[in-house]
């Protein structure tokens, strides 16, 4: 479980949550066959039952070199996640992979 | 998420994020038209800090930025609940912020009481299909106040660059 960054109330995205940004931009349905080739194309192990940071920027990065919606979800999860890294080197690097 | 933004349905607007990847904007490039503008609004303003911003559905990146540093300019974004900009995704109307500390829609976002934004001024960028991409803004780091004068500078601006953004190529 990865906590918020003090201050700034940011935890970094889950798998929970990425399902969540594609099921509202491209449909339930097809946000699960998405993330299924996500994970199959990043090398992270597509039934894991949540992903920490790194993996999850591994799969982000994925998505975000998708065309459409997809790849702007992508990239939205590729700042979140940078941003959580950047404020918590900061801080001393708790809470890293 | 705190109150520093109400995420509307507007933001997450399947169409206007559409229209954000078809103008290749979630993966912003170097841009020196844009980067003038952002030049000319921070310089025009007086102001440290002149952005484009386009808004996604959980983040704003950076198109053009100039005063950025630290993790902010590292990042290239922020996430979308820290975003000024989101709030004219939403009215579709300029977003004007001369005290930060008191303004009660950013009083307790991160980027005032941590990173110590003070004052903003941001015009909404919209494509000639009505979608709201992000705005042209400034930000500042001592409270100000904003006079038509300067919002018509910003105006002049961003349909500037509305134009450049629509007139390349993805």
């Amino acid at each position: 479980m990865h906590t918020a960054v003090p201050g700034y109330g940011l935890a970094p995205p889950s798998k929970d949550d990425a399902l969540a940004f594609l099921a509202r931009g491209v449909g339930a349905d097809e946000a699960a066959s998405v993330w299924v080739r996500a994970c199959r194309e990043s090398g992270v192990p597509v039934d894991a039952r949540d992903l920490g940071p790194e993996p999850m920027m591994k799969v982000s990065e994925w998505l975000s070199r998708q065309t459409g919606v997809v790849g702007v979800i992508g990239s939205s999860l590729v700042v979140r996640l940078r941003t959580y890294r950047l404020l918590t080197a900061n801080r001393g690097g708790a809470n890293r992979d | 998420v705190t109150d520093s933004v109400s995420i509307s349905e507007r933001v997450h607007s399947p169409s206007r994020l559409a229209a954000i990847a078809a103008l290749g904007l979630n993966h912003p490039r170097l841009d020196d038209v844009l980067q003038e503008l952002v030049n000319e609004a921070a310089d025009g303003l007086n102001l440290p800090i002149g952005l484009v911003t386009v808004v996604l559905d959980g983040a704003q990146v950076f198109a053009a930025q100039r005063g950025l540093a630290g993790w902010v300019a590292e990042a290239g974004g922020t996430p979308v609940e820290w975003s000024f900009c989101a709030h004219s995704v939403d009215s579709r109307e300029a977003f004007v912020v001369e005290d930060a500390t008191v303004h009660p829609l950013v009083r307790h976002n991160p980027m005032v009481t941590l990173e110590g934004v003070r004052c903003y001024a941001g015009i909404p960028l919209i494509t000639r299909d009505g979608e709201v991409l992000g705005n042209l803004c400034v930000v500042g780091t001592e409270s100000r106040t904003f006079s038509e004068d300067d919002l018509n500078l910003l105006r002049g601006l961003a349909r500037r660059a509305m134009e450049r953004i629509e007139s390349r190529q993805p």
